[in-house]
């Protein structure tokens, strides 16, 4: 069986940090990649396949709706999620478009764990 | 300055009453010479004209100076006319009506009506048909009781019209003024408003801005905490495994290591401080969630919200202004959504929280008061109750509670707008805002919502 392979993006490294050690314990199931802002991420998608990515809104140079409007075009297969600090009605508006679902920060472990598993 | 205006204004009148006495005063004398050069040379007749208004002199001033006082102007100035007029009649009887005598008849008309014209009307008309009738008796020309009584008759009726339109002048006046008044309280309640909704969305603003900055961190703390507990209980696996397949002789000196650790306190508690971090993280999430919900910048819509969440999220914001001060009771019915603009309406829950636990704190009580949130749902209404235990509002200043910049705190406490913007705040919904308050015993502000907005009343 192969992995998921999960991209997860911020401009955090504590927050990227965190999550690799969370997600730990699926690392049977999933292959983990973590990008420090939008540009990375890109650059990593172009690397290889992504099943799963999960970004964060406010970043520096691009954010995360612009990041994933691109991932919609390029990597339409590729499924998207936002893990936002506010994630409120504009970041609703901005990414409903383009994202398959939004968690706000902070996001309980198992939440983050069934949206990806379900993605 | 309204003491001052109106002290200003008392002066001034007593100054033109002076006036108004001295004319008089002059004109009575110059009828009096008059008469008197009239009767020049007749000295029996001349001696009754001296007489009789040497006897008037001290007669005017009694009425002057303690009737006036005692009576009021009305009765004294009636007194003084029948005895002056009664006077005039009795010397021109005993002396032949010298012509200036009838003078008495305008100047009464003039200087009689100034309090109050319909008592001089009726007055005026028995002593001029009184004078009238005596000198026609005496044998006295009828034009000149005609001609004299015209021009009494005239002056009187000139000086009532004129008083109809100072008064009307006086009223127009005194309307303008209310008319200021109100426009001001008006502006100065629009502009307290806006101040307000300012600090609100400023505060919005802000609050959103942090709970992004502070939700960030929480998500990694919160992650490695979760990460912390899930490695320390398979590190712990990990021991068992390794105690069940680890030789005898070296069990015991695991053993003793472990002892020395206290191994079994940490599998104990090491869980439980992890539970306790995520439980503090889950109350700064909902603290900075209730902070961002409270604000609600940028809404100008109406749109329909759970006020019970509403006032959920308040008490959290509030909480350190009362949790000191008093316990609060929660009883929230189910009430529909409401429609309104959610973000006004938490500050109206706010303002009145506050006033609770400032009104409990003010009965300098030991024991911790209580202030009970209550909701309820009637056919088109919802009412929110905001009961306390506190001090209650005096009788006397109940009219003022709702006025702006009102407060019976100390600066820095308050400022008088938090009851004006929650009173106006409701009103603007629609809705009204109550009170029931008892000395002691505590207060009770109820809000009454709508639950729906007429058209036309969701846009600001």
């Amino acid at each position: 069986m192969t992995r998921k392979r999960i991209l997860i993006v911020d401009d955090e490294v504590a927050v990227l940090q965190s999550l690799r050690d969370l997600l730990r314990r699926d690392r049977h199931r999933w292959e983990l990649l973590f990008a420090v802002g939008a540009q990375e991420a890109l650059a990593e998608m172009r690397r290889g396949t992504v099943d799963v990515v999960v970004t964060d809104m406010r970043m520096p140079g691009m954010d995360g709706a612009e990041l994933l409007s691109k991932v919609k075009e390029d990597y339409p297969s590729t499924v998207r999620l936002v893990l936002s600090g506010d994630a409120d009605r504009e970041t609703l508006e901005k990414t409903s478009s383009v994202a398959h679902q939004i968690l706000s920060k902070p996001c309980d472990p198992e939440v983050l764990r069934a949206a990806i598993d379900g993605a | 300055m309204a003491t001052l205006n109106k002290g200003a204004r008392e002066l001034r009148y007593a100054e033109l009453t002076r006036k108004l006495n001295k004319l008089q005063i002059i004109a009575a004398s110059i009828i009096t010479l008059l008469t008197l050069v009239a009767t020049w040379g007749r000295w029996d007749d001349f001696t009754v004209i001296a007489a009789t208004q040497a006897a008037l002199i001290p007669f005017n001033a009694v009425v002057t100076m303690v009737l006036l006082r005692r009576w009021g102007a009305e009765r004294s100035e009636i007194l003084r006319a029948i005895v002056n007029v009664g006077a005039a009649v009795a010397s021109g009887h005993f002396t032949g009506w010298p012509f200036p005598i009838w003078l008495w008849l305008p100047y009464v008309a003039v200087a009689f009506d100034q309090f109050s014209p319909r008592i001089s009307w009726s007055t005026l008309f028995a002593l001029t048909t009184f004078v009238c009738a005596f000198s026609l008796l005496d044998g006295m020309p009828w034009i000149y009781a005609l001609s004299f009584t015209f021009l009494a008759v005239f002056f009187a009726a000139t000086s009532t019209v004129k008083l109809e339109i100072i008064r009307d002048m006086v009223l127009q006046a005194d309307e303008q003024q209310e008319r200021l008044k109100e426009e001001i309280r008006m502006r100065k309640a629009v502009e307290v408003e806006l101040r307000q909704a300012q600090k609100l969305e400023a505060v919005g603003r802000l609050a959103s801005g942090i709970a992004h900055e502070i939700n960030t961190p929480v998500q990694f703390v919160g992650d490695s905490v979760s990460f912390v507990q899930s490695g320390f209980i398979d590190l712990l696996r990990l021991i068992d495994r390794y105690r069940a397949v680890v030789p005898l002789e070296a069990a015991a000196a695991i053993a003793q290591a472990e002892a020395e650790l206290d191994l079994e306190y940490l599998r104990e508690n090491l869980p439980q401080a992890c539970d306790r971090a995520s439980e503090g993280l889950r109350r700064i999430a909902t603290i900075v969630r209730s902070m961002k919900k409270f604000a609600h910048p940028d809404q100008t819509q109406m749109v329909p919200a759970d006020l019970n969440d509403a006032i959920a999220t308040t008490l959290i914001i509030a909480r350190s202004e009362y949790k000191d001060i008093a316990d609060v009771e929660t009883d929230l019915g189910a009430i529909p959504p409401v429609m309104c603009r959610v973000g006004e309406i938490n500050q109206v829950i706010l303002n009145l929280l506050v006033n609770a636990a400032h009104a409990i704190q003010d009965k300098r009580q030991k024991e911790l008061g209580k202030i009970t949130v209550r909701t309820r749902a009637t056919e088109n209404h919802v009412d929110i109750d905001i009961q306390d235990t506190g001090k209650g509002i005096p009788d006397a200043i109940r009219d003022h509670i709702y006025d702006p910049f009102f407060t019976t705190k100390e600066i820095g406490r308050g400022t008088g707008q938090g009851l004006a913007i929650a009173h106006t705040v409701v009103q603007k919904h629609g809705g009204a805002l109550s009170f029931e308050s008892k000395l002691d015993v505590g207060t009770t502000f109820s809000i009454r919502l709508p639950i729906a907005q007429r058209a036309g009343e969701e846009a600001r």
